[in-house]
């Protein structure tokens, strides 16, 4: 008689064990396929990024085949100036100076598919994590070098050049070199950036503020021109790559380089200045789906993390930047053929090379500290 | 016998209604398990992560491998076509590139010999073939103190290694800034000297003047040092002017041409014959001629001798009989400069000591004495230059 009321009170426990057990097996199996689901996308996400997004140019074209424009004798001989042995890049050790060439590809190249491609924008950015300093330094295109190998043209011709002809390091190992041996400074990193890439990685950010110095007409793909007055402007990723890349009027070449300084520190504040690092973490995926699609580079993805986190870390007002530009630095000449060109003044652009990189460097006797403190460009 | 205890009654008791200490325990166990299931979780997300973070890495080193292994094969079949166009430089770095990946591979020493044949450059065996990785051995830095990294970058410095010295030089001040601050900076001034007197022997002129920019960020350079600093910038402001400038560029090559230093004499000729092209363009031809004469003086060319000698003939003509030696490629030299190239023999380094002044081993240093136009020749004449070193106090 004591004995009915238990056999509901004792289904109740075993049906609620019962229960706990499913839920816990349930448990069990969600985070065993989350957890599978977690290791499939962090080995693709590790392995899928191999530091060359973009193809080379017209990989399979002729060797000879070059584009039109670029000057002087690259003939079948050319060995009247020795090609340096190519090395890859020296590795950076993390704790000195990294230094990175970022290069933009010519368009116009790649519409006429006139051969391989020649840089349209040579940018060295350069990052101390010793000192917290940083710097930026455009190079024209115009100016007239000696590239390894190939005797005297435009610098950015080197790129084509290393492209067409097929040559260990490629085109971004041959405009390295290019420039190490124009700059002097070491160069760890290449990054070749696709403008497509470029625009909607701004997009991703929603876009940057810029304050735009002199009225300018620009042309964003597959938009109409329009006019920007001098005033500070909100501008997307079409935008801002049309900024970027105008060239007539404000100064050509050399007000083409300053605004692209002036876009790359855009970029920089956007992220840095509107806290966009939650917002990064959740577009994530996208935006390393434009880099790996649209960067080619020699930069690990761990290597790219610790430059950006670096980035982020500098002030900027410890920044310092400069663009090879006359008055000095360059001379205007004109080739037999016609074709203008621009001499380096070696001595002018040390003195450049100096503000931006040996000023800055953690090579000094004073220690970091009372070097950030006291040093001034 | 004892009449034994009615428990179901309290059994029921308590299955109704739990003592409060029973309530307690069943609630724990409750926050176990869901402790436990969230440990789980944690551990396996963690291990997910990090396996899925392990086999995407072997992945991106499989793939890479496999990239190497076809750059390899399409870099030595593009030799091959070099070599057959007579692209002799560019079969040379091409193989050379092949045996930095792949050592062991017997064509690509033997292409490169041919490649070599071609540059006129002494050929290579297959055991002293490109090696990927300098060959002496080099003992792996204590990192484990501050100490012991300053004792490794002395040990680097002592042994000539002088960008593995400022490597660790650098590790430690960004570890601190203060630690053995005036051997630090006695050390990285020194090792940036000799790397930057290393790499202007070695032909790297601008990537030398940083080295020696950063090093005088310490004190001045001494003697040596700063010859060989003005004779590299004055060489890159020459070679500025080629191919736009060939009178500014023919004066100042033949100048740095007197060292016989980094291919300028090369150049000389290159930019005189540029510049005779130009005064014979411009009806000068007695000034062309000699332009010419001293091109063909160092850069025999057989293309040349017929301009130079039409040049000539212009110029006797100009000149209305007065008689000019007609040029010949191998005839005696008409040196626009008279020069003295003394190379000197080699330093070592003092090892053992962390001086700032130790000269690198290295190759002759040029002594350039200009005799003409001495407002354009280098500012310094380079003389060799024994310095005293200085042990530290470590």
């Amino acid at each position: 008689m004591e004995t009915k009321p238990r056999g509901p009170r004792r289904a109740q426990p075993r049906l609620d064990s019962v229960l706990n057990i499913a839920l816990a097996s349930g448990w069990v199996m969600v985070v065993l396929f989350a957890g599978l689901v977690v290791y499939l996308l962090v080995r693709d996400f590790t392995a899928a990024w191999t530091g060359t997004g973009l193809s080379p140019f017209q990989p399979n074209a002729p060797q000879s085949t070059l584009p039109s424009g670029t000057q002087g004798a690259v003939g079948p001989l050319p060995t009247a100036i020795p090609l340096d042995q190519w090395k890859p890049p020296q590795p950076w050790s993390g704790k000195g100076r990294v230094t990175v060439l970022l290069m933009g590809l010519d368009y116009r190249d790649w519409e006429r598919r006139t051969g391989p491609a020649r840089s349209d924008t040579m940018m060295l950015v350069t990052l101390d994590p010793i000192t917290n300093q940083a710097g930026m330094l455009s190079i024209p295109r115009d100016l007239y070098v000696e590239i390894p190998g190939f005797q005297f043209n435009r610098i950015n011709a080197a790129y084509a050049f290393g492209e067409a002809y097929r040559l260990p390091g490629g085109g971004p190992g041959l405009a390295v070199q290019t420039v190490e041996n124009l700059i002097g400074v070491p160069i760890q990193f290449y990054a070749v950036i696709d403008f497509s890439a470029f625009e909607r990685m701004i997009d991703e950010i929603g876009g940057i503020d810029v304050l735009v110095e002199q009225r300018i007409k620009i042309s964003p793909i597959g938009r109409l021109s329009f006019w920007l007055e001098a005033k500070p402007y909100h501008l997307d990723g079409a935008e801002a790559l049309a900024y970027a890349r105008v060239r007539k009027g404000a100064g050509d070449d050399f007000g083409r380089a300053r605004r692209q300084q002036q876009v790359a520190l855009a970029i920089l504040d956007r992220i840095v200045g509107f806290d966009m690092i939650p917002t990064l973490f959740s577009k994530a995926p996208a935006l390393y789906q434009e880099l790996a699609s649209g960067i080619r580079t020699n930069m690990t993805f761990e290597e790219m993390i610790s430059l950006a986190w670096l980035a982020l870390q500098t002030s900027k007002d410890q920044i310092r930047m400069g663009v090879i530009a006359p008055p000095g630095m360059v001379g205007f000449h004109t080739l037999p053929d016609g074709a203008s060109v621009l001499r380096p003044v070696p001595d002018q652009i040390r003195q450049l090379r100096d503000q931006i990189f040996t000023e800055t460097s953690a090579f000094s006797p004073q220690p970091p500290a009372a070097q950030a403190d006291g040093s001034s460009p | 016998m004892t009449a034994p205890t009615p428990p179901t009654r309290a059994t029921a008791v308590t299955a109704t209604k739990p003592a409060p200490g029973a309530q307690g325990t069943g609630s724990r166990r409750q926050l176990v398990v869901i402790g436990g299931l969230l440990f789980f979780a944690v551990v396996v997300i963690g291990c997910a992560l990090l396996t899925g973070y392990a086999a995407g890495v072997e992945e991106r080193e499989v793939t890479r491998l496999a990239r190497e292994s076809q750059s390899i094969q399409e870099q030595f079949q593009l030799g091959i076509d070099d070599l057959l166009a007579a692209r002799y430089e560019l079969a040379r770095e091409r193989f050379e590139y092949v045996l930095r990946l792949k050592p062991d591979f017997p064509e690509a020493v033997e292409l490169l010999n041919m490649a070599l044949g071609g540059l006129n450059q002494p050929t290579v065996t297959p055991t002293s073939a490109i090696t990927p990785t300098p060959v002496t051995p080099t003992p792996t830095p204590d990192l484990s103190s501050r100490e012991s990294i300053f004792t490794s970058a002395q040990a680097a410095f002592s042994r000539g290694d002088w960008s593995g010295a400022l490597d660790l030089l650098l590790l430690l001040r960004s570890d601190d800034p203060m630690l053995h601050l005036a051997e630090v900076n006695q050390m990285m001034a020194a090792a940036l000297r000799n790397r930057g007197m290393q790499k202007l022997q070695s032909g790297l002129l601008e990537q030398g003047l940083y080295d020696l920019s950063l090093a005088a960020r310490f004190g001045p350079l001494d003697s040596q040092a700063e010859a060989w600093r003005s004779s590299a910038a004055f060489y890159l402001l020459a070679n500025s002017y080629f191919g736009l400038d060939w009178r500014l560029a023919s004066q100042y090559f033949a100048q740095i041409c007197t060292a016989g230093a980094w291919g300028a004499c090369r150049k000389y000729a290159i930019s005189a014959r540029g510049y005779g092209d130009l005064l014979a363009a411009t009806n000068d031809p007695c000034q062309a001629q000699l332009q010419y004469q001293a091109s063909l003086n160092i850069l025999p060319d057989n293309a040349l001798a017929p301009t130079a000698t039409q040049a000539s003939l212009l110029c006797m003509t100009a000149t209305a009989g007065t008689p000019t030696p007609t040029p010949t490629a191998s005839g005696t030299p008409t040196l626009l400069f008279t020069v003295t190239v003394s190379p000197t023999p080699s330093t070592t380094p003092t090892l053992g000591t962390s001086s700032p002044t130790v000269t690198p081993p290295g190759t002759p240093t040029p002594s350039i004495t200009p005799s003409a136009s001495p407002s354009l020749s280098p500012s310094e004449t380079p003389t060799p230059e024994t310095p005293t070193p200085t042990p530290s106090a470590t």
